[in-house]
C-alpha cells in the first residue's frame, strides 16, 4: 500500500510539475516546425496524421530515423497537467489570478481540440445553380455504398465504411455479409491513389485484370483530397454460389459497377464518404466578382434555399458569412470551373462542418486574453513602481 | 510557349519601331533632350488617375513603381547627366519616346547579362545603369535566349527553378524591355494618321488630312454610321471603294490596337454615376484610348472622353516649351478627374501623392540613422544634455514618420494597418519603436532607445528593400486583396495582434544581442545592475510579446474557423504563430522552474527570434498552405543570411558560456547561466 502511495505520488508530481510542462512545449515545438517542413514533400493531411494525431512517429533525418512522441500524446499530457497541476499545486492568489484564468482558457482550448478530432465530421457540398442536395460529401475519407439499381423511389443504401477496407491492400482481403443481400461482397486489391488502364504490357499493374482492364497505381499526391482509391470487388451469389468481380474507383463521375444478383439488379460505388444534413440546400444563384480589370475574385458568394420541414428559407452564404443551423456550418469556400469563360456555368463550393465544440475557442480565447492581461498589467505595474523606486532613490 | 511568342513579337515591335523614332530624332531641328518638362506640367499631370491592379491610383505611383522596377529607384539620368523623376521620365517615355530612349533607366545589376547579348561598353561597372538605345543592338539575342529559357511544355515556374543568377537577371531585363516599348508605344495612335484611301465620301467627313490620332474618327462616328448605311444603297462601284476604305481603315485600328491597345486604362466610363454593387461589373472597368473607339461607335456616352482624348493628343504633339502645354495638360487632368469624381473614384488621389512625394520611410530611415549616431555619441558623454534631447527628438522625429506613413496608408486604403507583408514590415518597426521608447520612458538607461534606434533603421531600410521587391512583382504596395481578407474586422483584430506579437519577439531578441555582445565584448564587466537590466527588458518584452501572440493566435484560429471551417489547420503560417507561443511560453516555464537565468534567457530570446523570422518569412517560402498572400521571391538570401547571422551569435554566445564556467570557480557560477 505504502510503495503504490509512493508510486502515485511520484506520478502525481511529476505529472503536475512545471518542468513537464516546459518540456511538452519544447517537443510540441520541435513537432510543429517538423512538420510544418515536411508538408513540402508530403501534404498537409498526411504530415496532419503522422505528426499531429498520431501518440507516436519516427522523423526520418537522411537514413537516420527518430522516434519522437506524437502530437496527440504530447496535447494529452500537456492537458492532464494543466489538469493535475491545477488541482495539487496551484494556490489561487491575487498575485496569480491572471496565470490561473491562462490555464482555464488553455484547458478550454485543449478540450475543444479533442471534441473536434473525435467527433466533428467536414466536407463539401458542391452544387451548380439550380442543383439541390441534403448531404455533404467527405474530402478524404472513403465508403463504399451498395444500393439497388434501376428503382424508381428511395433507394436503401447499405454502407460499408472506409476503415473497413482502407487496410486490403495486395493480398488481403475480406468478406462482407448482410442478411438483407442476396449476395456476399469480398473486397481486396485496395489502392489509396491509383487509375484505371487497359492491360498491356507497359502496364505495372497491382490489381488483378477484369475484362481487360485493371488499376495502376500511382504515388500518393501532396493534396491529400486529388488522391482517388480504387479497389476489387467479387460478389457472391448466396444461392448458386456464382460470382462476379469488378473494378471500383472512386471518381465520382465514373457510374457504380452493376451487376445482378437474386433476381435483381444491385450496384456498388467507391465514393467520398457522404455525411446527412437536417435539410436540403438548393443554389439559386452564385455569383463571383472580380477586382476591375484584373483577374482577382473579390467577393463570391451563394445565394441558397434551405428547405427543411416543408418550410423555405432565402440565405445568403459569402466569404466571412456562413449558414449556421442545425449543428452545422455551411462555408463560401469555392467556385469553379477556375478556367470558365465569361458567362459560362460555374459551381460553388461550400465546406460542412459538423463540430460540437465549434465556439469554444472563442471563449477560450476571451479567457486566456483576460488572463495574461491581467498578469501582464500587474508585472508592468510591478516593474514600473520598482523603476520609479530605483530613479527615487538616486542616479547609478 | 505565351512568353516565348510574346518575346518574340516584343523583339520585332521594338526594331519595327525605333526605326521610327530615329526618324524623329533625325528630323528635329534642336535636340530635345536638353529640354525638360515644365515642372507645373509634371505635378498636374501626375493627378491623372488611372485604374491599374482592381484600384484607381494615381498615375504618379504608376511612374514611381515602373521606374523602380527598371532602374532600382525612382529617378534616373538623361544623356546629359541631367537627373529627372519618375513622373518626368514616364511623361518622356509617353509623349516623347524620341527623348525617352536616351535615358539611362536599366539598371543591370551584373554585366554577365550584357556580355551574354553580346553588348560591351567600355568603362561601365558591373552593375551600371543603360539606356534603351545602349542596349538596342542586343535586343533580339536578349528576347531569344530569354525565350530559349521557357522550354516548351514546362511550366514558367518549374523552368524558373532551375535558372542561374544572370539568366534570371537576363528574363527580368527582357521583361523590363517589354514594359518599356509598351510605353513608349502606347501614344501611338495619337501619332498617327489614319488613311482614307482616296474615298471621297471620307474626305467628305474627315477632310484631305486627318488627325493625327483617334478625335477626328470618336468626333465624326454619326457620319461614319450614315455613310455605312449609304454604302448599302450607293452605285456598286461606289460601294465597293467605300466598303474598301472602311475596312482599310478597320485593319489600320486593329493593328494599332494591337501595338498600343495594352496600357493604362485612364477613361472612367461615362454611362454610370458610381462603381457601386448594383451597377453592372462591366462599368467598374476602366478604358484604355483604343477602346473608347469601341464605346462611342456602340453609342455609349463619351463626351468628356473625347475632349480628354483630343488634349492628350494635342499633348503628344506639342514641343515641351510650347506655352499652351499647362493648360492643355491642365484640361486634360481636370477632365478625367471630373469623370472619376462623378464615380467617387478621386477622393485618394491627392493624398496617394502627397504619400510618395513625402516619401516617410526613406525619411524616416534617415532619422534613425541620426539617432543611432545621436545615442552611440550619449554613450560616450552621457552627461550632455543636448545629445539627449537630439537622440529624442530624431528618434521621435522617424517614429512619427513612419506613423505617418502607415496612417495615409490606412487611409488611402480604407484598410487596418496591416494587410500585405509589405505593410508587416512598417508596422512592426513602428511597434517596436513605439515599445523601445515606452521601456526607455520606464527606465531611462539608453539601452532601450539604441535597441530601438537600430530596429528603427533596419526595420526602415527592410520596407525600401521590400518595396523595390513588390514593384519587379506587382508593381504597387497596395495590392488588390483576394476575397478571404476582404474583411477589415479581422485584419484589424488578428492580423495586427499577431504583427505585434513579432515585434515584440525581435525587440526582445534584439535586446539580447546587448545581453550577449556586452558580455562577450566585457561593456561594463562589473555592472551587473546594467545586465540585469537589460535581462527584466527581454523579459518583459517577451511577456508582452506573449500575450499579444497567444491573443492574435486564436483570433486566426477563430477567423479561420468563420472563414474556412475550422479552427486549426496546421496550415505553416499558423503553425508558425503557433511556434512564437509555445517557444515563448516555454522560455517563461524554463525561466520559472530555474532551468535559465540570465544568459539563458539571452541566448533563447534569439532563438525566439530566429522562430519569429521563420514565421514570419520563411514559412512563406515552403510554397505550401492557405496563407500563400505575400511573394517573397529573393527573400531567401536574405533570411538565410539572419539564420547564419543569428546562429553564429548563439553559438559564440554559447562557447562564451562554456569558457566562462571554466575561467569562474563553481562557487560563483550560480549567478551566471
Amino acid at each position: 500500500m505504502q510503495k503504490i502511495n509512493a508510486i502515485s505520488g511520484f506520478l502525481i508530481k511529476i505529472l503536475s510539475s512545471q518542468k513537464l510542462a516546459a518540456v511538452l512545449m519544447t517537443l510540441l515545438l520541435l513537432l510543429t516546425f517538423l512538420g510544418t517542413l515536411e508538408q513540402v514533400d508530403h501534404g498537409l493531411f498526411a504530415v496532419q496524421k503522422a505528426y499531429f494525431e498520431s501518440w507516436f512517429l519516427v522523423h526520418e533525418i537522411g537514413p537516420v530515423p527518430i522516434p519522437l512522441p506524437g502530437g496527440l500524446l504530447c496535447m494529452s499530457l500537456f492537458g492532464l497537467n494543466l489538469l493535475v497541476g491545477g488541482l495539487v499545486r496551484f494556490r489561487l492568489k491575487p498575485s496569480n489570478l491572471g496565470i490561473f484564468i491562462i490555464h482555464i482558457g488553455m484547458a478550454i482550448m485543449l478540450a475543444s481540440g479533442l471534441v473536434k478530432l473525435y467527433i466533428s465530421d467536414d466536407g463539401h457540398l458542391t452544387l451548380f445553380e439550380e442543383e439541390e442536395s441534403n448531404e455533404f460529401v467527405s474530402y478524404h475519407y472513403w465508403e463504399l455504398a451498395i444500393f439497388e439499381s434501376g428503382i424508381s423511389g428511395p433507394v436503401k443504401e447499405y454502407l460499408i465504411p472506409g476503415e473497413d477496407f482502407l487496410h486490403l491492400g495486395s493480398g488481403k482481403s475480406r468478406v462482407f455479409v448482410d442478411s438483407d443481400l442476396p449476395f456476399q461482397v469480398e473486397l481486396s486489391n485496395f489502392l489509396a491513389n491509383c487509375k484505371p488502364r487497359f492491360e498491356d504490357s507497359d502496364l505495372q499493374a497491382i490489381s488483378p485484370e477484369i475484362e481487360g482492364w485493371a488499376l495502376e497505381e500511382l504515388p500518393m499526391e501532396v493534396a491529400a483530397e486529388r488522391n482517388i482509391a480504387g479497389l476489387v470487388a467479387t460478389v457472391i451469389e448466396t444461392a448458386g454460389e456464382t460470382s462476379s468481380s469488378g473494378l471500383l474507383y472512386g471518381r465520382s463521375d465514373i457510374a457504380p459497377w452493376s451487376f445482378q444478383a437474386g433476381g435483381r439488379s444491385w450496384a456498388l460505388a467507391l465514393r467520398h464518404r457522404r455525411f446527412s444534413m437536417p435539410f436540403t440546400i438548393r443554389l439559386d444563384d452564385f455569383h463571383k466578382e472580380d477586382h476591375p480589370g484584373i483577374e482577382m475574385a473579390r467577393s463570391f458568394r451563394s445565394d441558397v434555399t434551405k428547405f427543411e420541414s416543408g418550410r423555405e428559407q432565402k440565405i445568403r452564404i459569402q466569404m466571412n458569412e456562413p449558414l449556421r443551423d442545425g449543428g452545422l456550418v455551411l462555408f463560401q469556400s469555392g467556385w469553379g470551373p477556375s478556367n470558365a469563360p465569361p458567362g459560362a456555368r460555374l459551381y460553388t463550393v461550400l465546406s460542412v462542418v459538423r463540430n460540437p465544440s465549434d465556439h469554444w475557442p472563442l471563449y477560450s480565447c476571451i479567457v486566456i486574453g483576460a488572463g495574461m492581461l491581467i498578469a501582464f498589467i500587474q508585472k508592468l505595474l510591478k516593474y514600473a513602481q520598482r523603476q520609479a523606486r530605483l530613479r527615487e532613490e538616486g542616479p547609478e | 510557349m505565351k512568353i516565348r511568342r510574346r518575346f518574340s513579337m516584343v523583339a520585332l515591335v521594338s526594331i519595327l519601331f525605333l526605326g521610327s523614332f530615329t526618324v524623329q530624332i533625325n528630323g528635329q531641328e534642336s535636340d530635345p533632350s536638353s529640354q525638360r518638362w515644365p515642372s507645373d506640367v509634371v505635378v498636374t499631370m501626375g493627378g491623372i488617375p488611372v485604374q491599374d491592379g482592381g484600384r484607381v491610383k494615381p498615375i504618379d505611383t504608376i511612374a514611381g513603381f515602373k521606374l523602380l522596377k527598371l532602374n532600382g529607384r525612382r529617378g534616373c539620368k538623361t544623356v546629359d547627366g541631367d537627373s529627372i523623376d519618375a513622373m518626368e521620365w514616364l511623361l518622356d517615355c509617353l509623349f516623347r519616346p524620341e527623348v525617352a530612349v536616351d535615358h539611362r533607366c536599366f539598371l543591370v545589376r551584373n554585366d554577365e547579362v550584357l556580355t551574354d547579348i553580346g553588348l560591351d561598353f567600355e568603362g561601365s561597372r558591373k552593375s551600371d545603369r543603360y539606356s534603351y538605345k545602349q542596349l538596342l543592338p542586343g535586343l533580339q539575342l536578349l528576347f531569344k535566349k530569354a525565350g530559349q529559357l521557357f522550354p516548351p511544355g514546362i511550366d514558367a515556374n518549374e523552368a524558373s527553378k532551375t535558372w542561374t543568377g544572370v539568366e534570371r537577371q537576363l528574363v527580368q531585363l527582357a521583361r523590363d524591355i517589354q514594359e518599356f516599348e509598351s510605353l513608349l508605344h502606347y501614344l501611338d495612335f495619337a501619332r498617327f494618321r489614319f488613311s482614307l484611301n482616296g474615298c471621297q465620301e471620307m474626305i467628305d467627313i474627315f477632310g484631305e488630312s486627318p488627325g493625327p490620332g483617334l478625335t477626328p474618327l470618336l468626333r465624326s462616328t454619326d457620319q461614319l454610321r450614315e455613310l455605312i448605311e449609304k454604302r448599302q444603297s450607293a452605285p456598286p462601284e461606289r460601294a465597293e471603294q467605300i466598303q474598301r476604305a472602311l475596312l482599310a481603315l478597320q485593319q489600320e485600328f486593329a493593328q494599332l490596337d494591337r501595338i498600343s491597345g495594352a496600357g493604362l486604362a485612364i477613361f472612367p466610363p461615362e454611362d454610370s454615376n458610381s462603381a457601386s454593387e448594383e451597377t453592372d461589373l462591366q462599368d467598374e472597368v476602366w478604358l484604355r484610348p483604343m477602346e473608347l473607339l469601341t464605346v462611342v461607335f456602340d453609342g455609349a456616352p463619351a463626351e468628356i472622353s473625347i475632349s480628354a482624348l483630343e488634349n492628350l493628343e494635342s499633348i503628344a504633339s506639342s514641343a515641351v516649351d510650347d506655352p499652351d502645354l499647362a493648360a492643355r495638360s491642365t484640361s486634360l487632368v481636370s477632365n478625367l478627374r471630373n469623370l472619376a469624381e462623378a464615380r467617387g473614384e478621386y477622393g485618394k488621389i491627392p493624398l496617394e501623392i502627397l504619400f510618395y512625394r513625402i516619401d516617410f520611410f526613406y525619411h524616416g530611415l534617415i532619422l534613425f540613422i541620426l539617432s543611432f549616431i545621436f545615442t552611440s555619441i550619449s554613450w560616450l558623454a552621457p552627461r550632455t544634455s543636448w545629445i539627449q534631447w537630439a537622440t529624442w527628438a530624431s528618434l521621435l522625429g522617424g517614429l512619427t514618420l513612419v506613423i505617418g506613413g502607415i496612417v495615409l496608408r490606412c487611409i488611402i486604403r480604407s484598410r487596418p494597418p496591416v494587410s500585405t507583408l509589405y505593410e508587416t514590415i512598417l508596422f512592426i518597426t513602428a511597434c517596436a519603436v513605439l515599445t523601445g521608447l515606452f521601456i526607455e520612458w520606464l527606465n531611462r538607461k539608453r539601452i532601450a532607445l539604441a535597441t530601438a534606434s537600430i530596429l528603427g533603421l533596419l526595420g526602415c531600410f527592410l520596407s525600401m528593400k521590400y518595396e523595390f521587391k513588390e514593384a519587379v512583382t506587382t508593381g504597387d504596395t497596395m495590392p488588390s486583396l483576394v476575397a478571404v481578407l476582404d474583411t477589415n474586422f479581422w485584419l484589424a483584430t488578428h492580423v495586427t495582434c499577431v504583427t505585434l506579437g513579432y515585434s515584440a519577439g525581435l525587440l526582445a531578441a534584439a535586446l539580447a544581442h546587448i545581453w550577449i555582445f556586452g558580455k562577450i565584448f566585457g561593456f561594463r564587466r562589473d555592472d551587473k545592475d546594467f545586465y540585469r537590466t537589460v535581462s527584466r527588458m527581454v523579459y518583459g518584452v517577451i511577456c508582452f510579446g506573449l500575450l499579444f501572440s497567444v491573443v492574435g493566435t486564436i483570433l486566426g484560429g477563430i477567423w479561420a474557423n468563420y472563414s474556412w471551417g475550422r479552427f486549426w489547420g496546421w496550415d505553416p503560417k499558423e503553425n508558425g504563430a503557433l511556434m512564437i507561443c509555445l517557444a515563448e511560453l516555454a522560455i517563461l516555464h524554463f525561466r520559472l522552474c530555474g532551468y535559465i537565468r540570465e544568459h539563458g534567457l539571452a541566448l533563447l530570446a534569439i532563438f525566439n527570434g530566429v522562430i519569429v523570422a521563420f514565421s514570419w518569412w520563411g514559412v512563406n517560402l515552403l510554397g505550401v498552405g492557405l496563407h500563400s498572400y505575400g511573394f517573397t521571391d529573393g527573400v531567401m538570401q536574405f533570411l538565410i543570411g539572419f539564420y547564419i547571422l543569428e546562429g553564429s551569435v548563439i553559438g559564440a554566445s554559447l562557447l562564451w558560456g562554456l569558457w566562462q564556467r571554466r575561467e569562474t570557480p563553481p562557487s560563483a557560477t550560480a549567478s551566471g547561466s
